[in-house]
């Protein structure tokens, strides 16, 4: 067996081994690496602009997503205001006509 | 190309990586890989396992992300899932120790340090037999004594002088500053000379 050996060789003797690796593993990085880039497909589709800059298909729709979640929200917000405005104009009105027509409920007074 | 990204970066465009181009990576990385999970857990097929998670969490998590990021981000992510088998082995065992204690003392034939010695049925072998026989002892004597050395002083040990990255490099794979990368690596020689030395080999 060689008796010195330099970081450089052991670095070489790593690598030796890491491409004598059996038939059985190989294959089974090989299927791992498959399955890896699979994943990568379905979680963003991309593509190339003429610039040649990628973007990501999924991002945008993700980001359309949002933009829409928030549409709504802010639209439900918007008509919860609304509501709330007009039920107590409806129930100031009320009380306007009472105390303008003398029949106002005795528990005003008790207050 | 630095200047490229940043200025990408700036006008709010990121260059993307291609599918292609994560796939060239982990072609390139996976046998490498491999090997690091082999060395720290000694079971093929943990390491397998270790590997294929490694990737599917680059893939799934960081697919995108540009191609120069990638080493380091597998780095990361690699020594991350080899921790997290140790933890998971770590609980494992301790309800193992728990259940055998009421259980009958039938030691089984558990790991044998000797198993990794042993050498893979493999074609590609050098040319002259006494020259693959003295390469394939060679490197059984380097993989036991690097699968002996302690978890962090192999990876700064493997990321330095094995996948060559600078110690600023490897400070951010490990998630350390450069002054631990430093303390490992020269541990990591030091022990692994002495490994060496007994075996009747000087690392110089």
């Amino acid at each position: 067996m060689k008796s010195k050996i330099t970081l450089k060789e052991i670095a070489q003797l790593l690598d030796r081994s890491a491409n004598q690796l059996n038939a059985g593993s190989a294959n089974a990085l090989h299927s791992a690496r498959q399955l890896a880039l699979q994943r990568q497909q379905a979680s963003t589709a991309t593509w190339v602009d003429r610039h040649g800059l990628l973007h990501a298909h999924g991002t945008q729709q993700h980001r359309l997503l949002n933009w829409l979640i928030a549409v709504i929200v802010a639209s439900l917000l918007l008509g919860n205001i609304v509501y709330l405005y007009h039920t107590s104009e409806h129930s100031h009105g009320d009380i306007d006509i009472a105390i303008l027509t003398d029949d106002m409920p005795i528990d005003v007074y008790v207050d | 190309m630095n200047l490229l990204v940043s200025a990408a970066d700036h006008l709010g465009a990121t260059k993307l990586s291609t599918p292609q181009q994560l796939s060239e990576f982990l072609a390139q990385v996976e046998r490498r890989a491999y090997k690091q999970a082999q060395f720290a857990v000694r079971d093929d097929h943990a390491a397998l396992d270790i590997v294929q998670d490694a990737m599917m969490k680059l893939a799934e998590s960081y697919g995108e992300r540009p191609p120069e990021e990638f080493p380091m981000l597998f780095q990361r992510i690699l020594q991350n899932t080899i921790r997290d088998y140790y933890r998971r082995q770590k609980v494992r065992s301790f309800w193992t120790t728990l259940m055998s204690s009421f259980s009958p003392q039938h030691e089984s034939d558990d790991f044998d340090p000797l198993d990794t010695l042993q050498d893979k049925d493999n074609a590609s072998q050098p040319d002259r037999p006494d020259d693959a026989l003295l390469q394939s002892q060679l490197i059984a004597v380097i993989e036991e004594a690097l699968s002996k050395l302690p978890l962090r002083q192999r990876e700064a040990f493997l990321l330095r002088y094995w996948h060559e990255m600078d110690t600023a490099e490897t400070a951010a794979a490990m998630g350390c500053s450069e002054g631990s990368v430093k303390t490992h690596c020269s541990r990591a020689t030091h022990a692994l000379s002495a490994m060496l030395k007994e075996k009747g080999i000087d690392l110089s």
